[in-house]
C-alpha cells in the first residue's frame, strides 16, 4: 500500500492521454470479447437447455418438406411416447422484414404441456387455447414492439401467402436467459384450415423416460422407413445443434474477426504500456540507486501495468453492462437469447490480467535486471 | 579507522571486449565527519570511485570498506539494502521523480524502511525544512528552479539520516549564486549535522568548501591537500 501513491502518480500524472487511451483500448478489447462470448452462447444456448425427454421428428430429406399429420397419431401410439405436438415454421413479416422474431404454428395445448419453461398465467393460457385466432408471444417481443394482451397483430405471409390476423391472448416469460422469449406461437389448426393442408413441418415428441429417447427415435424412423415421407428423429438438443451448425460459418467468421480485432487491441495496449516503462529506464535506475531492490522495482512496474489493465477491464465491464440490454434488442432477430454470461466477465478479468502481465512483464524483468550504475551512466 | 577505507582499489571496464582500466590501486581514507572533494579531469575515475563507495558498482580488485561494511564481500542485494541505511546520493541532474511532488520525492527512500506513513511524512518535511524548502513541499519538480530541485534532492539524500553523503557534481548544472547556496547547505550538513561528505567536482571554487581535496588523474590519486 505504501507504494500506491507512486503507482497512481505514474498512471495519473504521466502521459495522461496515452494511459487513458491504453485503458480505453483494454476496455474495448474486454467489451469485444464479452460480446463475442455472449453471441457464441446465444447460438448454443438452445441446445444447452434442451429437454432430454423431447425429440424432434422431421422429414428425412429436409426440414422444408412436410410430414403427414397422420404420423402424429402413429407416433403417439408407440410405447414410451407421452405427448406429440405437430408444428410448422411460419416465418412471415410483421410490419417490416427487420422486425424478425421466430413464428410457429403449433398444436397448442399439447405443445404448451411439453414446454413448461414458457410461463404464462392460467387465465392467459386458457384464453389462448380457446381462441383459434389467438397467439402467444414472448415478453421480449412484447416489450420490443410495445404489444400487450388483447392487441391485434397482422403478419404478411411469405411461405404461406396472404395477410394473417392474430389476437394476442398470452405473453409468456422465461426464467433463464438461455430460453428464448422472443417467439410467437399460434394454433396450427388456424394455419391448416386456411391452407387446407393436413401436413406439419415437424413433430415434437415427449417421451416418458429420457434414457429411452434414443431407442424411441430409432423406432419412429423405422416406423416410416417404407413410407413416402421418411422421417428423421433426433433429440431436441441435436436438432438445436444442427441449427447452430447451419449458423456455423457466420459464427466462425464472427469469432475470427473478433479474435483478430481483440488481438490487435491487446497488442496496442501491450505496446504502449511497454513503451511507457521503457521511457523511464533512467528513473528506474535512480530508484535502484536510492535503494529499491531489483525485485521491488520490477514489481512496481508490473503492478502499474496490471493496474492500467484492470482499470481497462473495469471500464470494459461497465460498457458491457451498459450495452447489453440495448444489444439484446438489436440482436433479437439474430441471436434472440443473447446475454453476456457471468463467466465472460471472469474470462475478461483473466484476459486483462494477462494483458497486464505481458505488457508489464518484459519491462519489469528489464527493470529488475537494470544495474543502477548503467542507468546513471545513461543519464 | 576511517568511515571510508580503500586499499589498492582498481576498476576496469570492458568496451567491446577491450579492457579499459579506470582506477589503478587507489588508496584512500576518509574520516567520519570529513568533507572531501574529489577533483580531476574527465575520465580520471572520480565518478567511478564515488560509485564504488556507494556500492553501485564492484571493484575489480582491492578492498573497500565504507561505514564498516566490506563492500567487496557483499552481494548486490545486500549492498542495495546497506546503501538505503548508510548512503545519501546527490546527482548532478537532481534526478527527481517528475510525477511526485517535493515531499513525496523526499519520502521515496523512506518507503524502503519500516516507518509508518505519518513518520515518513514528518521526516520528509523536516528534511525539506533543513534545506529551506519547507514552503515548497507540494510543488512538483517542473514548478521548481534548478537550485530548488537540487535542494529537494539533498533533502532526499539526507532523509534516511545516512552516515555519508556522496555528491556527484552537485553544482555542475547550476549558476554560481545557486551553486554557493547548495555548497552552503552541504557545508551546514557537514558542520552542524556531522555528515561525512564526499563530493565529486570539476569546480575549484566548490572544492575549496571541502576540508580536503583529492586530485585524481588517470585513475590514481596524485595530490591531496587540506584546507588550513
Amino acid at each position: 500500500m505504501k507504494y500506491l501513491p507512486l503507482i497512481l502518480a505514474n498512471i495519473v500524472r504521466r502521459n495522461r492521454l496515452r494511459n487513458s487511451l491504453t485503458i480505453l483500448v483494454v476496455a474495448l478489447a474486454i467489451l469485444l470479447i464479452s460480446l463475442l462470448i455472449g453471441i457464441q452462447a446465444a447460438f448454443t444456448s438452445a441446445s444447452e437447455v434442451s429437454d432430454a425427454a423431447r425429440l424432434v421428428t422431421r422429414n428425412k430429406v429436409s426440414l422444408v418438406f412436410p410430414l403427414p399429420l397422420s404420423y402424429g397419431a402413429k407416433i403417439s401410439a408407440l410405447p414410451g411416447v407421452q405427448t406429440v405436438a405437430g408444428g410448422n415454421w411460419f416465418q412471415g413479416v410483421y410490419m417490416r422484414p427487420e422486425n424478425f422474431f421466430a413464428r410457429f404454428a403449433v398444436q397448442a395445448e399439447r405443445f404448451l404441456a411439453m414446454y413448461p419453461e414458457y410461463r404464462m398465467s392460467a387465465a392467459e393460457r386458457d384464453a389462448f387455447l380457446r381462441d383459434r385466432g389467438a397467439c402467444a408471444i414472448g415478453k421480449s417481443t412484447a416489450d420490443r414492439f410495445g404489444l400487450k394482451v388483447g392487441d391485434q397483430i397482422q403478419l404478411k405471409g411469405d411461405i404461406y401467402p396472404g395477410l394473417w390476423d392474430f389476437t394476442i391472448r398470452a405473453i409468456y416469460t422465461v426464467d433463464q436467459d438461455a430460453y428464448d422469449d422472443t417467439q410467437m406461437f399460434f394454433h396450427w389448426e388456424y394455419l391448416s384450415e386456411r391452407i387446407a393442408q393436413d401436413a406439419v413441418g415437424f413433430f415434437m415428441v415427449q417421451v416418458r423416460d429420457p434414457e429411452q429417447a434414443g431407442d424411441i427415435a430409432k423406432t419412429i424412423d423405422a416406423l416410416f422407413e417404407n413410407a413416402t415421407a421418411q422421417t428423421r428423429t433426433e433429440t431436441e438438443k441435436a436438432f438445436s445443434l444442427s441449427f447452430a451448425t447451419m449458423m456455423g460459418n457466420v459464427q466462425l467468421l464472427l469469432m475470427v474477426i473478433g479474435a483478430a480485432v481483440f488481438l490487435a487491441m491487446s497488442m496496442v495496449a501491450i505496446n504502449t504500456t511497454m513503451m511507457s516503462a521503457q521511457e523511464r529506464t533512467s528513473e528506474l535506475g535512480i530508484q535502484r540507486a536510492l535503494g529499491f531492490t531489483a525485485g521491488t522495482v520490477g514489481a512496481l512496474v508490473l503492478v502499474e501495468s496490471e493496474t492500467i489493465a484492470l482499470l481497462g477491464a473495469a471500464l470494459g465491464f461497465a460498457m458491457t453492462l451498459g450495452l447489453e440490454s440495448g444489444l439484446k434488442s438489436a440482436l433479437a432477430s439474430f441471436a434472440p437469447t443473447f446475454h453476456v454470461p457471468l463467466w465472460a466477465y471472469a474470462m475478461g478479468l483473466l484476459i486483462a490480467i494477462g494483458i497486464g502481465a505481458v505488457s508489464g512483464g518484459v519491462p519489469a524483468v528489464r527493470a529488475a535486471r537494470l544495474r543502477p550504475v548503467d542507468a546513471l551512466h545513461a543519464l | 579507522m576511517g568511515i571510508v577505507e580503500a586499499r589498492g582499489l582498481s576498476k576496469d571496464y570492458y568496451r567491446a571486449k577491450t579492457r579499459v582500466p579506470v582506477l589503478h590501486g587507489v588508496d584512500l581514507n576518509v574520516s567520519e565527519g570529513e568533507f572531501v572533494a574529489l577533483m580531476g579531469p574527465s575520465g580520471s575515475g572520480k565518478s567511478t570511485l564515488l560509485n564504488l563507495m556507494a556500492g553501485l558498482d564492484e571493484a575489480t580488485s582491492g578492498t573497500l570498506s565504507v561505514a564498516g561494511a566490506d563492500l567487496g564481500s557483499m552481494s548486490e542485494r545486500a549492498r542495495t539494502k546497506w546503501r538505503t541505511r548508510n548512503i545519501g546520493l546527490i546527482f548532478q541532474l537532481y534526478n527527481l521523480i517528475p510525477v511526485l511532488n517535493a515531499v513525496r520525492n523526499v519520502e521515496l527512500p523512506l518507503l524502503l524502511t519500516g516507518l509508518g506513513r505519518k513518520e515518513r511524512r514528518q521526516r520528509a518535511e523536516l528534511a525539506l525544512d533543513i534545506v529551506g524548502l519547507g514552503d515548497r513541499k507540494d510543488h512538483y519538480p517542473n514548478e521548481l528552479s534548478g537550485g530548488q530541485e537540487q535542494r529537494v534532492a539533498i533533502a532526499r539524500a539526507l532523509v534516511t539520516d545516512p552516515r555519508i553523503l556522496l555528491a556527484d557534481e552537485p553544482t555542475g548544472d547550476l549558476d554560481r549564486a545557486t551553486s554557493e547556496e547548495i555548497l552552503g547547505i552541504l557545508a551546514l550538513l557537514n558542520d552542524k549535522h556531522g555528515k561525512t561528505i564526499v563530493m565529486v567536482t570539476h569546480d575549484a571554487a566548490a572544492a575549496r568548501r571541502a576540508g580536503r581535496r583529492l586530485m585524481l588523474e588517470s585513475g590514481r590519486v596524485v595530490l591531496q591537500e587540506s584546507s588550513a
